[in-house]
């Protein structure tokens, strides 16, 4: 009998309205534009080997007989001062892109949020007030200054760069969650919840979490691009993946010398990345049209 | 009967910037066992700071509850588990209180699941939604599925689910329709009879507390103005308050007209809790203010037959 | 009273509804009401019956997934549903208001009073207006509205001021626009009863004087009664009866009508009403013929498949049930 309701209920869970969330989502013609834009980027990056057109240019590769030759048929973004195919390249740059947004946000978001939880149902008490000034320390350091003294003291590689982008990253997730949780813990079905004795964790994480996982998600998109930015832009100065690897923010420092004449080599590159934040801007406000209830 | 809920010399007083706000200011009276205390009163009057004093959001400044004989005294979270589920409480507005993102079934499961460790869960949650006659079906829906009575009736249902010996109700139709109202009234009735609850019934509706409550109590600024047998407090009101409230009264027919005390016209504005009038609180609004209402605040006296009033006129 | 025969706004065989996820919600259903020069009558319903989406289809300020599928709303001869949004616009300025529920969500809580009465002042005026001249208009309207201390009012923030008094700003304010029509959806619902009662006194000194007809829209059948001299009675978005208020309450003719009224809870009851069974139709799919077959106790065959008109049951008094063809 247990078990045939537990059945039951994991079937009631699994054909949860998600109808109603796309409906909300695809509204607007903006979000699919995102959207698909993303996935474009994502499985590019996935299929990185098979697609690019010259895939040894990923690597360590030269031939300077192609050095610096313009956008043509045979080389769609044209080569760099090795000879090798730009376009190759950037495909094999989006992987460590979207790597690092991997990374960055599935090692910020859950303790952020914990902590925000934490702080945001405890007011007042002595460890909240420590989290959200520890925060605050952080929060009021630009995250591209922060990151940049982090990786600077670090040897420059890939890991440390994420690990770099990381520190700076956690607290914004904890205001975040804060400020909705220091609200939602005065709505009556909250309050319903203390007065039947239900244990603090239960009320954090079964009552109010749930009521902010729109909000959460919103910002995890809108971070996505600003986590590819700043990983760019640490690439820019050195302090990222080293040469041969290619990326994108590499690229783009390593072709500025040639500019404005050769300028394939840093202009494409840029190009893919503001299309990928304008991606992950317009995935965004999809995600929070899908979590608002007003739109019917 | 038993008492099961005392109020004594109960007192909150909030410190705010721009001064001390007396919400409920010696307060004092007692519920028996089984019966349908009704707590009547306009926005300022303190209903629900009593309510959230006896729920434990707040504790007293002075004062004390008793339920049962022993004085309570913790916040919520903090008294015992016993007392935590004799009382519970359905709040005012059914969409706030029930949990958008939960089922109905996950909303019942909590308090069984604290309380009631050894009981069949999901038969126990069936039978709560038999008992506030919905159907079982609705176990795995969501609040915003149901209508605005229906959420009230899970709230119900999730208040009985502890089997509690006294609930406090909230305006618990207030925010709802006419047509519903009376579903969710007889369901009240029906689960006190059987299962011998009591309830502390606020609200703003005379009409509904004329014909639910078996004795009824008005405030006004924090202070007990009249305290009556539910026939005497509306055939006899005697506090002048009490008279003007009746008097205004929205009513749909003739016959309550001519049940309504004279036409007393209500003036003024209810002042706020920061200038509470010195003396009677409602002297300034009063039509028969005499010298001693503006200096000196009257005690609730008992006129006999159980009708006490707080009134310098008699 | 009328003090003319003229219809001063005429609802012909409205149907509208709304376009949602899970299809079509069709609400309104050949709605007609007619509103006679300085008259005050009471659309009374349920929540969700429609009354506030037939008010806000008069303003004009439908949602935009908001369908109107025909009929006409006419003001002084002229359809409103036809109008460019300019017209619209000058008979908001000139001609209507209306005064929502809660005072409190009407107000803008970062401005004092003062700057968002100019703002209404300046906005429906038709020349240039001085800065004097707009401030002893906008202390006319504050006293209009029975407010005392005008001045103390203008220079003071909605949150410093009570529920009575916020609603008797949005009366003034109204009034600024209001010279034929006055909207109000729900006036007193948010308020303690003995400022409910001040607030519909005061309305209604206001409107016999000025000679302002209203519509008064509300689920609290008692304040209807005392306020209006017609009832229009409305369920899931069709109009089950109306007339003078007096017959309504003590004579109601449609069973929807009947059993509202028995739900009331009485002053001086013993009991409590078992108030109407069922629920509202879902707008997905309602009733082919008459909304409130599926609740009525007196149903009939022809009652599930053919809707029923209006049909005297009285003087000025019709009900759209088959009993009364």
């Amino acid at each position: 009998m247990n078990e045939k309701l537990k059945n039951l209920r994991i079937l009631k869970w699994l054909s949860f309205n998600y109808g109603i969330y796309w409906y909300r989502f695809r509204k607007n013609k903006l979000s699919i534009i995102g959207l698909s834009i993303i996935i474009t980027f994502v499985l590019m990056a996935v299929f990185a080997p098979w697609i690019a057109p010259y895939p040894s240019s990923a690597g360590l590769y030269t031939n300077f007989a192609q050095a610096l030759q313009p956008p043509s048929s045979i080389h769609l973004f044209g080569t760099d001062e090795m000879g090798r195919d730009v376009l190759s390249r950037v495909i094999f740059g989006l992987r460590y892109s979207f790597s690092l947004v991997g990374v960055v946000l599935s090692i910020t978001v859950l303790p952020g949020v914990v902590l925000g939880l934490i702080a945001g149902y405890y007011l007042n008490r002595w460890f909240s007030v420590l989290i959200m000034r520890l925060t605050d320390i952080f929060v009021a350091i630009p995250p591209l200054l922060l990151a940049l003294s982090v990786a600077s003291l670090l040897k420059p590689s890939e890991i440390n760069a994420m690990m770099a982008v990381t520190v700076a990253w956690w607290p914004w997730y904890t205001r975040l969650v804060y400020s909705n949780t220091s609200s939602l813990r005065n709505e009556d079905y909250v309050k319903a919840a203390e007065l039947l004795g239900a244990s603090p964790f239960k009320i954090m994480f079964s009552e109010i979490l749930p009521n902010q996982i729109g909000s959460i998600l919103t910002k995890v998109s809108l971070d996505a691009g600003w986590v590819i930015l700043i990983g760019a832009s640490l690439s820019y100065v050195g302090l990222g993946a080293q040469a041969p690897t290619p990326d994108l923010g590499t690229m783009i420092s390593e072709g500025s010398i040639y500019l404005p004449g050769v300028w394939w080599i840093s202009i494409f590159p840029a190009i893919i990345i503001v299309l990928i934040i304008l991606g992950f801007n317009l995935l965004g406000d999809g995600i929070k049209d899908m979590f608002s209830t007003s739109i019917r | 009967m038993d008492t099961i809920l005392e109020l004594r010399n109960l007192k909150k007083y909030f410190k705010t910037k721009r001064g001390i706000v007396k919400a409920v200011d010696d307060v004092n009276f007692e519920i028996k066992e089984n019966e349908i205390f009704g707590l009547v009163g306009e926005s300022g009057s303190g209903k629900t700071t009593v309510a959230n004093l006896i729920m434990g959001i707040y504790l007293p400044t002075s004062g004390e509850i008793k339920y049962k004989g022993e004085t309570i005294f913790k916040l919520a979270q903090k008294r015992p588990k016993w007392l935590k589920k004799e009382i519970q409480m359905v709040f005012q507005n059914p969409a706030s209180s029930l949990n958008p993102k939960k089922t109905v079934r996950q909303i019942l499961e909590l308090p069984i699941k604290i309380h009631r460790p050894d009981v069949p869960i999901q038969k126990t949650i069936y039978d709560l939604l038999e008992k506030v006659d919905l159907p079982t079906d609705y176990a795995d829906r969501h609040p915003d599925e149901l209508g605005g009575g229906e959420k009230q009736l899970i709230a119900i249902a999730r208040a009985l689910a502890t089997e509690p010996s006294f609930i406090l109700l909230d305006e618990p139709t207030s925010a709802l329709d006419v047509s519903v109202q009376g579903k969710i009234i007889n369901v009240l009735l029906k689960i006190r009879e059987e299962y011998k609850l009591t309830y502390l019934f606020i609200t703003h509706n005379l009409s509904l507390m004329s014909n639910v409550a078996n004795r009824v109590a008005i405030m006004y600024l924090g202070k007990i103005k009249e305290l009556a047998n539910v026939d005497e407090f509306f055939k006899n009101p005697m506090h002048p308050y009490t008279q003007m409230l009746l008097s205004s009264i929205p009513v749909v027919s003739d016959e309550e007209e001519k049940l309504k005390p004279k036409k007393i016209v209500s003036t003024g504005e209810i002042p706020g809790a920061l200038n509470i009038p010195p003396g009677c609180s409602f002297h300034p609004r009063c039509p028969f203010v005499m010298d001693v209402c503006k200096t000196k605040d009257p005690d609730l006296k008992d006129l006999g037959n159980n009708h006490y009033v707080a009134c310098h006129l008699y | 009273m009328t003090n003319n025969v003229n219809k001063l706004l005429e609802v012909k065989n409205l149907t509208l509804g709304y376009k949602v996820y899970e299809g079509y919600l069709k609400v309104i259903n050949n709605v007609s009401l007619d509103l006679y020069y300085g008259e005050k009558i009471g659309l009374i319903g349920e929540s969700g019956c429609g009354k506030t989406t037939t008010m806000k289809a008069i303003m004009g300020i439908l949602p935009s997934n908001a369908v109107i599928q025909g009929g006409e709303i006419l003001y002084k001869g002229v359809d409103l549903l036809k109008i460019s949004k300019k017209e619209m616009d000058k008979i908001r300025k000139k001609n209507i208001s209306m005064i929502f529920q809660d005072p409190a969500l009407a107000l803008n809580p970062v401005f004092k009073i003062r700057e968002q009465f100019y703002d209404k002042i300046k906005y429906c005026s038709e020349n240039k207006l001085t800065r004097t001249e707009v401030h002893n208009l906008s202390i006319k309207f504050l006293k209009d509205a029975a407010l005392p201390e005008p001045d103390r009012i203008l220079d003071s923030y909605p949150f410093q001021l009570s529920g009575g008094m916020k609603q008797r700003v949005i009366i003034g304010m109204s009034l600024v626009s209001a010279n034929e029509l006055l909207i109000a959806d729900e006036p007193g619902t948010s308020l303690d009863v003995t400022i409910e009662d001040q607030i519909m006194r005061l309305l209604k000194s206001i409107v016999d004087q000025k000679g302002i007809s209203i519509i008064l829209i509300s689920h609290a059948l008692g304040t209807v009664r005392k306020f209006v001299d017609r009832v229009y009675v409305m369920y899931a978005g069709t109009i089950v009866e109306f007339g003078p208020t007096q017959e309504i309450f003590s004579n109601p003719k449609h069973p929807y009508t009947a059993l509202l009224l028995s739900s009331v809870p009485r002053l001086g009851g013993k009991e409590v009403s078992k108030g109407i069974p069922g629920v509202v139709p879902n707008y997905l799919n309602p009733p082919k013929g008459c909304r409130f077959v599926t609740r009525c106790p007196y149903k009939m065959d022809i009652c599930e498949y053919e809707t029923p008109k209006m049909y005297e049951v009285g003087k000025d008094h019709y009900a759209a049930c088959f009993h009364y063809k």
